[in-house]
């Protein structure tokens, strides 16, 4: 079984797309902020992030890069779900940073989510 | 006294951030209407729970981003602050049951009253509360107090929230100074409620302020001029 780690702080999108995700064969994990992710991601070990972009206290770029900066965690696929819209941000640039894909919260359907996590870690 | 190791809040967000804040609500919405789909009765109704009060929460700031473009003609009132508070954390209770965290009011003995315009305080004390119940941790408390301050009545909003990093701190502080410039939010926050909040404020004579603790969290508070009205009586 395939797990997730589900980062946001939106404590009621994350439980319904953690629902979703259950019910797809995933086993999740849900942290609420940046620095209970990073503490999530050594006990939990995770295959694959799913990372909203604004979160409270430190957001997004802050996980990329403390993730870049651990060796064996650089290469964590992230898929970032958020409801800033995807041309506001260079999804090239961030690829080094290991985000696959970035999803729409307003848009995307669950099945979306749950493929473009199987597709992070293909 | 107003403000003492406080900062004053308040700045219109970017038109990218307010479009955020709207949007994250009907975002939220959607998904959890989708994902009920497949649920049990019984989370069925846990979900059209959560979708009625994020219908709610987005109604009551889009209506105040509304009143905040009309502060100009406002009828002012002595107000019993310790009874608003209460119906404020009345109406908030079932959303904050369901966020698993409790809303609590603090009030001294003696009615406190402010002058100003009942909705909006009402919808400053919304804002605050809605502020912190975005930051709160889960399980942490929300707490109202209600105070004397010199002449002014004090209401604050106290949450266990991620405090602001030591860096956005100074940054805050410094671009403070002597200039209007004042701090927005909590990082990835558009801070639309905080603005409208001090919009109020200012349009009654007050003034919101900040205060970030060390052991975590932040206190949000509006000061308004005190009505004297009890103590002639």
């Amino acid at each position: 079984m395939s797990k997730v780690l589900i980062i946001d702080d939106d404590r009621w999108f994350a439980d319904a797309i953690a629902k979703n995700l259950h019910q797809n064969g995933w086993q999740t994990h849900i942290s609420p902020n940046a620095a209970k992710g990073i503490g999530a991601i050594d006990d939990f070990d995770p295959d694959v992030l799913l990372l909203d972009v604004m979160l409270p206290g430190s957001s997004a770029p802050a996980i990329l890069n403390e993730l870049q900066s651990h060796t064996d965690l650089a290469d964590l696929p992230i898929v970032l779900c958020t409801s800033i819209q995807s041309s506001e941000f260079d999804l090239d640039s961030l690829k080094s940073y290991g985000v696959r894909e970035a999803l729409d919260k307003a848009h995307s359907e669950p099945d979306d989510i749950a493929k473009a996590l199987a597709n992070a870690i293909d | 006294m107003r403000g003492d190791n406080s900062e004053q809040i308040g700045q219109l967000p970017s038109l990218v951030a307010l479009s955020h804040e709207l949007k994250a609500p009907l975002a939220l919405m959607r998904q959890i209407a989708m994902a009920s789909e497949h649920y049990t009765d019984a989370e069925r109704e846990t979900a059209f729970e959560r979708i009625r009060l994020t219908a709610e929460r987005s109604l009551r700031l889009t209506e105040a981003l509304t009143r905040s473009y009309r502060t100009d003609e406002l009828e002012s009132e002595p107000i019993n602050l310790g009874r608003l508070c209460d119906e404020v954390a009345a109406e908030l209770t079932p959303l904050c049951r369901e966020l698993g965290q409790d809303i609590s009011v603090k009030t001294p003995k003696q009615s406190i009253l402010a002058v100003g315009n009942r909705e909006l305080v009402s919808s400053v004390i919304f804002g605050l509360c809605d502020n912190a119940l975005n930051y709160g941790q889960a399980a942490a408390p929300i707490e109202l107090k209600i105070q004397r301050d010199g002449d002014d009545a004090k209401i604050s909003v106290r949450d266990y929230g991620p405090s602001l990093l030591k860096s956005e701190l100074a940054k805050i502080k410094s671009k403070l100074g002597s200039s209007p410039q004042t701090v927005n939010s909590r990082p990835g926050s558009s801070g639309l409620g905080l603005y409208i909040a001090s919009q109020f404020a200012q349009a009654m004579d007050g003034q919101l302020g900040m205060t970030s603790h060390k052991n975590g969290g932040q206190t949000f508070y509006i000061h308004l001029p005190q009505s004297f009205q009890m103590a002639l009586v």
